[in-house]
Formats: C-alpha cells, sequence, structure tokens
C-alpha cells in the first residue's frame, strides 16, 4: 500500500510538472504538448485503431523474431556448453558480436532480403540472438550437476534427458537471459521499424514526426514503454520469482 | 572409556561376541547359493590432480555383495565410497577395475540399480507424483496406466500418498527423503544404493526413516548398499559393514552384524559393535583428519 502511495504521489507530481510547463506556454504546442493532447491521440488513436493495428503487426514481428532466436540460441549455446572446441572459439565470437548495436545489421538485411519481413525479422533474430545463447550456455554452466546425474540414475539418455531434465532444470537460469533477450529483440524492432517504415509502431513514431504531430509522437512513446514494461515487468519478473522459489534457487540468489 | 561399556554390557548379560571380525571375504550363513548379486573387481580409481603423479583415491577394492544383502560401507570423507556408489551405479568408470552385475559388465546407468544421492536430486519442476514416475516413464518406458499404480502403490509404502501432488519446495526435510526412497524403489530396482541419504536429517526423522526402510527392506527384498560415516547407523541398519581405509580407499575390514532385528540406534549391543568397528575406523579418520588440517 505504502509503494502504491509513493508511485501515485510521484507520477503525480510527474504530470503536474508537465501540465504546469505546458501551461506556461514557454514552447509552442507542437514542441511540447500538453497532457490532454497526447491523450487525445492516444484515443485517437485507438479508437480508429490504427494502434491497435500497429501493435499487432510489432507483435507477429516480436514472437517470430524473438522465438526464432531462443529456438536457435538454445542449439548454439548448448553446442558452445558442451563442447570445449566450440566454446573455445564461437564463444568468443559470440562475446565480442555483442558489441555490435543489432541496427547495425540492417543495411546488410536489406541488401540480402530486400525490403521486406525477413529483413526486419533478421534484424530482431540478431539483436536478440546473442544474449540469449549466452544466458543459455551459462544456464547450462550454472546448473547443479546432480540433476543430470539423477536423470541418467533414473534410466533417462539422449533427447529425454535433455528435455525432460537438463532443460527444465537449467531454466530458472536461462529466463533472466532470456528476459534480457526480449527487450534487445524488443529494442531491435523498434529502431528497425522506424528506418525500415512499414507498418508496426517504429513506422507510427515515424509518421508523427513526419506529419509534425508531436502528440502523437509521445503517444507512441508511451505505448512502447508500457508494452515493454508489461512484458518484461510484469510477465517475466512474475515467471522469475515463481521459477526461483519453485526451483529453490531463491535462496541461493538472494 | 570403551572398555567400561563393554565391561557393563557384560555385565549386563549381553553376549560378548556380537561382532564377528573376519578377514576378507566371509562366506555369510544366510546369503544363498551361485552368483553374487554385485561384484566389484579390482576397483581402482585414479585422479589427475594437476599435479605430475596422480592422486589414488581407491586402490583395488574386491567386493561381492549377495541378493538381498544389507551391506554398509563406512569409511572417513575422502576414501571414496560416494565413488564407489557412483560407480556401481553407472554414473562413472573406474581407472581400473569392473563392476558386475549378475554376471553382467555394468557399461552404463540401468534401471535395475538406483542410487539415492545424498542432495536427492528430486527434480523441483515436477510433483511428487511426477518424480516418482520419472524412472518408470523415461527409463523404462511402462504405460501409463502401470506407471499410475506404481505411484499409488510406493507413495503409499512410504506414507506420502496425501502429497502426490505437491512440489518438493513445500516438503520438509524427512518427506523429501521418503519421495526419494518411493522414485528409487518404483522402478523396482534389485540393487538399491543409498549415499549418505539421512546424514541431514534430525535424530528422530532418522529413526523413523530407519525402521521404514529397514521395513521395506524386508517387504520387498532388495539388495541394499548404504553408505554412511556413521558407523552407528551402518551397525544398525547392515547384515554386514565394511570399513575403508582413507585415501586411497581400501577394504580394511568387514564386521558381520548377527544382532537381531529390529534393532534400534540406542540398542546396547548396537553401540558396543559400533565401538569395536569405531576402533578400526578410528585410525582412518585421524589420518583424514592430519591431511585436513596439513592443508
Amino acid at each position: 500500500m505504502k509503494k502504491a502511495g509513493k508511485h501515485i504521489a510521484f507520477y503525480g507530481a510527474l504530470l503536474l510538472i508537465w501540465v504546469v510547463l505546458a501551461k506556461l506556454k514557454i514552447w509552442p504546442p507542437y514542441v511540447f504538448p500538453d497532457p490532454k493532447g497526447v491523450f487525445e491521440s492516444l484515443y485517437a488513436g485507438f479508437s480508429d485503431k490504427t494502434f491497435l493495428i500497429a501493435i499487432g503487426v510489432s507483435m507477429r514481428r516480436m514472437l517470430l523474431g524473438y522465438g526464432l532466436s531462443v529456438a536457435l540460441g538454445m542449439v548454439l549455446g548448448l553446442l558452445v556448453a558442451s563442447n570445449k572446441f566450440f566454446e573455445e572459439t564461437l564463444g568468443g565470437l559470440l562475446v565480442s558480436l555483442q558489441s555490435l548495436p543489432s541496427i547495425c545489421w540492417l543495411p546488410l538485411a536489406v541488401l540480402w532480403f530486400g525490403l521486406t519481413e525477413k529483413a526486419i525479422l533478421f534484424v530482431v533474430v540478431m539483436g536478440s540472438l546473442l544474449s540469449v545463447t549466452i544466458s543459455m550456455e551459462t544456464g547450462r554452466r550454472q546448473m547443479p550437476k546432480i540433476y543430470g546425474m539423477a536423470g541418467r540414475n533414473l534410466g533417462a539418455r539422449g533427447l529425454r534427458l535433455f528435455f525432460f531434465v537438463l532443460l527444465p532444470a537449467s531454466l530458472p537460469y536461462i529466463v533472466t537471459g532470456l528476459k534480457q533477450g526480449w527487450a534487445f529483440a524488443w529494442r531491435s524492432l523498434i529502431s528497425g521499424e522506424m528506418i525500415f517504415v512499414s507498418l508496426g509502431l517504429g513506422q507510427l513514431l515515424m509518421m508523427g514526426r513526419d506529419l509534425n504531430d508531436m502528440s502523437q509522437v509521445i503517444a507512441v512513446m508511451l505505448l512502447i514503454i508500457a508494452i515493454g514494461y508489461i512484458v518484461d515487468g510484469l510477465v517475466f519478473q512474475t515467471v522469475e520469482r515463481r521459477l526461483q522459489r519453485k526451483w529453490g534457487v531463491e535462496e541461493a540468489a538472494a | 572409556m570403551m572398555q567400561r561399556l563393554r565391561n557393563s554390557a557384560v555385565h549386563h548379560g549381553f553376549g560378548a561376541a556380537a561382532v564377528a571380525r573376519v578377514a576378507p571375504v566371509v562366506p555369510i550363513d544366510e546369503a544363498p547359493l551361485g552368483p553374487p548379486k554385485v561384484r566389484l573387481e579390482g576397483i581402482t580409481q585414479r585422479y589427475q590432480n594437476g599435479s605430475k603423479t596422480p592422486l589414488t583415491a581407491i586402490e583395488n577394492i574386491n567386493l561381492e555383495i549377495h541378493a538381498g544383502e544389507f551391506l554398509c560401507i563406512v569409511g572417513p570423507s575422502g576414501c571414496g565410497k560416494s565413488t564407489l556408489l557412483h560407480m556401481i551405479a553407472g554414473l562413472m568408470r573406474p581407472s581400473e577395475g569392473e563392476v558386475w552385475i549378475d554376471e553382467r559388465r555394468v557399461e552404463n546407468t540401468g534401471t535395475d540399480r538406483i542410487l539415492i544421492f545424498q542432495e536427492l536430486g528430486l527434480f523441483p519442476w515436477l510433483t511428487v507424483a511426477e518424480n516418482v514416475e520419472f524412472g518408470m516413464r523415461h527409463g523404462m518406458g511402462l504405460n501409463k496406466q502401470e506407471r499410475r499404480a506404481r505411484v499409488a502403490q510406493y507413495l503409499k509404502l512410504v506414507h506420502l500418498g496425501q502429497f502426490a501432488d505437491s512440489y518438493i519446495h513445500q516438503l520438509s526435510g524427512g518427506m523429501r527423503q521418503r519421495v526419494a526412497l518411493a522414485r528409487a524403489l518404483a522402478t523396482e530396482p534389485d540393487v538399491l544404493l543409498m549415499d549418505e541419504p539421512f546424514a541431514a536429517l534430525d535424530a528422530q526423522t532418522r529413526d523413523l526413516l530407519h525402521d521404514e526402510l529397514e521395513r521395506i527392506w524386508a517387504e520387498t527384498g532388495r539388495t541394499i548398499i548404504f553408505v554412511t560415516h556413521n558407523v552407528r547407523e551402518a551397525v544398525r541398519l547392515g547384515d554386514r559393514v565394511v570399513v575403508l581405509t582413507f585415501r586411497p580407499g581400501r577394504v580394511k575390514r568387514e564386521f558381520n552384524v548377527d544382532l537381531p532385528r529390529p534393532r534400534s540406534l540406542e540398542d546396547p549391543e548396537v553401540a558396543l559393535t559400533a565401538r569395536d568397528i569405531l576402533d578400526d575406523l578410528r585410525e582412518e579418520i585421524d589420518k583424514s583428519l592430519e591431511v585436513e588440517y596439513a592443508k
């Protein structure tokens, strides 16, 4: 309750400052819109469904791209974690590649795939694949060895051992990386859409700029923050916490 | 101290020769004729410990365990007793020597012998029932009906029927222990390997589980190899107690425990026998402490 009170006070004050600044008219409204204009923009966007369509398009790309990078990252991560040769070679390459901002892949993607969905997907995958791979690898290492031994002891081998023991056992260690991967994918997607301009939230943002509609720009920014927060802060953190409690790694993490 | 205890025991009319001290291999009266259930043949384990000369953890261990026997292995920490169990389970191969089960050489893990780990290794993402089901499902490939029947049967055996749908983190230490026991028994292994399973439990829970284990052993006729550092526990449970030496682990001595069952940790005969074995073990413990403190 106390925490909620603090939040209300903080965001209330923030809103108040915004209103006051806008009312003072230091800057013209097309540079610094007031909250009312932004909320009208939000309302209009949702009522004529443009925002909904944009969210739908962006989310579809996210799910596809992120899903792909999770699947690929799992395989790559396992390869690196279970093979000394790949650990020393591929492992190093992955870490160094992580310093490359994902948007740098866009020119390459456009040349390879043209102005298609595939190019955007490629950017999203490249943005999150590395962090998923690295977290998969460290997850496999951090996982207590006892689970693998217990699984083998009970007769599970090969793929069964992997899917029914090793994978679930390393889940609480991987989920942090999956969360990070999601955040990277989300950023890559939005920046990709901004340059690429073909539906989606990123394009809506650029459209706001082209129309000089600052209210819409801020409205879309709020949307992007909200979606990021809901997925990252609510979905992933809840899953993470529940996993850690159930797996009994909570005490170790604290 | 030991002398006094023994004297008082004799005074009270307990048999003086509760323990038969014997050299290497002992023929056991109740043991059935024929080949042993488990045979360890010249087991040696070396580790390349960074230094030039490899560390010999286990050296030339030869043991025969008969079907239905309850064998306890005691030794100071670092004598390789856990390693020995891992080898019988097929989780690791000895540097030299072979493990035989029923005249078949152990090459891999198998549901005919199940190890209960010291840290249990229960799967936290599965319910109690799913944990018990695991070996039957992924190791043996039994059908659903049979699995379900056996889960119910073995949960009942360890008095956990009501907790079938609980998760591991919701259970107490003693209950987890019993889940591990049920999970191991459910594959109906011929050989049950137990690695200090009760070390982390409080005295009451441990007593209770000793009784249950003894009952289950009598009911199911399994062969049990039980590793512990607690000599009294070994005497309480075992038909035979094997003492291992400290690094390299070798068989120092074997004791037959001919005390009537059911036994209790508090039985004076158990205490007396344990004293005798402890005398032998003390030397090894001292050696292990020397090494420990020299570090």
